[in-house]
């Protein structure tokens, strides 16, 4: 009971974190607005300017929309992986997964000679991440079966990654100039430059996705005692992994496909949450790590985009500084641990 | 009709068959143990019972229908396990471990109810676990642990638990109290238990049936007092030199000694602890005068270069007298464990007299003063410190 209420006070906590999270990222940036500009926009007591309006309605609502959605969403997918490998190390980017979908973006993008991958069809591209991340998976699952050690597969992932990555790379070697800028911003990870299309279909992606995930949450719970357990409480476990990993799949290589990769949101923001609200019921969990991989998004690209501004950074390299050490305390407390 | 049962069942990975032709039924009720040496096949027959590998051949039944005829979901509401393999969760309290046993109860998202909460208490009281359940449970010891799964086991109320080795991890405390609480569960509310388990003193005093299994076959099955004997544990486990006496539940080491320099006067279970001190030390000896229902006869018969024994509640023949003193003379020390040297014991009482006649070391327990000339110890460890010089 007494964790119950926790969860409770976290989750309310987490609201209104990211509320905040999204007027710190409303209100700042290349011009900057008020409070209380904002208040009268919404109230409606004051019509914008074009530059006003364009600034607001087609560069930072989609941003903060985007960055919301995905934050979630990667937070989600690596918490799936997660309770797959029973190993809170592992999450889409480290495992490889997102640079298999970004390998396979960038195959897509420049073999259809498309100049920018957003003239791309927004459906076509979300197909090569997904294949390109399911691929990804499989080698993954492949090496699986021969590691026992999670810390080797981890390895195992890290460096499928990198494979997946020169590819990428190499391509871009090949590609045309003016093909590159903006494949190099996007194979980096970027909110930038995501259109509302891209965000409805997001939309459609992820929030049914997502749903599912919740509805999943008591075998979700079962699943956590280890397979033996779980198939004698009643789980089909040949299918609930199948599920798993579609449905991690998915979120991911959506993320993937608007935004490129994104580093570390996939472990850091499950373990925090499990973390703060000390406890591992999904069904408190999962609201709770889309809030916070919302937040932590948000956040990160508000530093992406303020510390040295005018210049951008990717939205990774925040996500890193901040994502990276976590995981190496998660390491080093787990050794001790077991 | 039986209430589970194998029939002809061969079990084991993909086409490699571990172990062939597995018959067992048993009623409501009754505990069931297999036993045999590591790698023997135990664990994959019980894998096979609970469904996580596929069965090879041949069926598996409950109340006559095939457990392949359930749904994954009834199944889990009619057996529940004890797996051998840790399980870590990461902050899950004891106590939200156990509720996992009413999985196939909760509603689509796993809402605990009254009656929930009272078979989740119930089975954390018959484990005796109250101390736990706000523990996280990675932190708890193996033991804890273990009592924790077992609880868990319990409230998931199916009419079969299956129990791989459960007694593994636990002091000698907990193996009592768990093998107490599976034989009350078997006895009250009816449960049918089926384990392995290692501890073969243990298995008689807790199975109803006993299935003893060596390299993939079956060696034999039935009840425990039939089943289980000295010759046929030395066979299955292939035991060399080392014995088990079914008898007194007991494992002796095989004999190390060269020839023995000790003879040992034993009796009345005083002199057992004095045989595994002297084979752990490697020191060889004699042993007598015994009688053949005298715990130390036992402990002797596998341990002692020879033992000189005569048959229960008669008196000590002269025979037996004369054999003890030709040893006796070839030996540098005696070791008397202060047995009783009166009744049908007065041979012993003849045996001191010797030794000291003869110039034997007499190393005693023995409390009160002798005639003859010895040395007193008040424990074992001191006279064998004495003897060790001696020698």
């Amino acid at each position: 009971m007494k964790r119950n209420k926790r969860a409770i006070v976290i989750l309310v906590a987490l609201v209104v974190f990211l509320i905040l999270s999204i007027v710190i990222n409303l209100v700042s940036g290349s011009i900057d607005f008020t409070l209380r500009d904002l208040v009268d926009i919404i109230l409606q007591n004051r019509d914008l300017s074009t530059l006003e309006y364009n600034i607001l309605y087609k560069i930072r609502l989609p941003r903060i929309v985007s960055s919301l959605l995905f934050g979630g969403a990667l937070g989600l997918s690596g918490f799936l992986l997660q309770t797959f490998f029973k190993n809170p190390i592992v999450g889409p980017y480290v495992l490889g997964v997102s640079s298999g979908a970004r390998f396979f973006v960038g195959i897509f993008i420049l073999t259809n000679l498309t100049l920018e991958i957003f003239d791309a069809g927004i459906l076509s591209i979300f197909i090569a991440s997904f294949v390109g991340s399911l691929l990804a998976m499989a080698l993954v699952l492949i090496f699986a079966r021969k590691v026992e050690n999670i810390s080797t597969l981890v390895v195992v992932g890290i460096m499928i990654g990198y494979i997946a990555s020169a590819g990428t790379n190499l391509m871009i070697t090949f590609a045309e100039q003016e093909k590159i800028a903006h494949l190099t911003i996007w194979s980096m990870g970027s909110f930038s430059g995501i259109s509302w299309d891209m965000i409805s279909f997001s939309l459609i992606i992820i929030v049914p996705t997502v749903l599912l995930t919740f509805l999943l949450s008591k075998p979700l719970e079962g699943y956590l005692l280890g397979e033996g357990y779980a198939k004698s409480m009643g789980i089909n476990i040949k299918a609930f992994r199948i599920i798993l990993i579609t449905l991690s799949s998915l979120l991911s290589a959506c993320v993937t496909a608007f935004a490129g990769p994104i580093s570390f949101v996939g472990i850091a923001v499950p373990h925090l949450t499990r973390l703060m609200m000390r406890t591992s019921k999904p069904k408190v969990l999962i609201p709770g790590i889309f809030l916070l991989g919302s937040s932590f998004c948000l956040l990160s690209d508000y530093f992406a985009r303020t510390i040295f501004s005018p210049i951008e950074l990717s939205i990774s390299t925040v996500t890193s500084f901040i994502g990276a050490p976590i995981v190496i305390y998660m390491m080093i407390n787990r050794r001790r641990g077991l | 009709m039986r209430f589970f049962a194998t029939k002809d069942l061969k079990v084991g990975y993909g086409q490699r068959i571990v172990v062939d032709d597995i018959n067992i039924d048993l009623n409501r009720g009754e505990i069931f143990c297999l036993l045999g040496p590591n790698g023997c096949g135990k664990s994959t027959i019980l894998k096979t019972i609970i469904d996580r590998i596929k069965r090879i051949q041949g069926s598996i039944t409950l109340l006559g229908k095939d457990l392949n005829s359930l749904s994954i979901k009834d199944r889990a509401k009619e057996m529940s396990i004890v797996l051998t393999e840790r399980i870590a969760p990461d902050m899950m309290t004891a106590e939200e471990v156990v509720a996992t046993g009413r999985y196939p109860y909760t509603n689509y998202f796993g809402k605990l109810t009254k009656r929930d909460w009272q078979l989740i208490n119930e089975a954390i009281d018959i484990v005796d676990g109250q101390a736990l359940r706000d523990k996280e449970f990675k932190s708890l010891s193996d033991g804890e642990k273990q009592r924790i799964m077992i609880a868990r086991a319990i409230c998931q109320e199916g009419d079969i638990m299956v129990l791989d080795e459960p007694t593994s991890y636990l002091d000698i405390r907990f193996k009592v109290d768990l093998l107490n609480i599976l034989t009350k569960l078997s006895l009250n509310k009816k449960k049918t238990i089926i384990m392995s388990l290692h501890e073969i003193d243990l298995v008689p005093k807790i199975a109803d049936k006993v299935m003893l299994i060596k390299d993939g076959h079956i060696y034999s099955y039935g009840a425990p007092e039939d089943v289980i004997s000295d010759e046929a544990i030395r066979e299955v486990y292939g035991l060399n030199g080392g014995s088990f006496n079914t008898t007194i539940g007991s494992v002796e080491l095989p004999k190390l000694a060269k020839k023995p320099k000790v003879f040992v006067l034993g009796g009345g279970g005083r002199a057992t602890k004095i045989y595994r001190a002297l084979n752990k030390k490697g020191i060889g000896f004699y042993s007598g005068i015994l009688f053949k229902n005298d715990i130390d006869y036992y402990t002797s018969k596998s341990l002692a270069w020879d033992t000189v024994a005569e048959e229960g509640f008669v008196d000590i023949g002269p025979e037996r007298i004369d054999r003890a003193k030709e040893y006796i003379n070839n030996c540098q020390i005696l070791i008397d464990s202060g047995v009783s040297l009166e009744g049908i014991n007065r041979g012993n009482y003849e045996l001191l007299g010797f030794a000291s006649q003869v110039g034997v070391n007499i190393l005693s327990l023995r409390e009160e003063e002798m005639d003859f000339n010895m040395i007193r110890h008040p424990s074992i460890s001191s006279l064998l410190a004495q003897l060790v010089d001696i020698i």
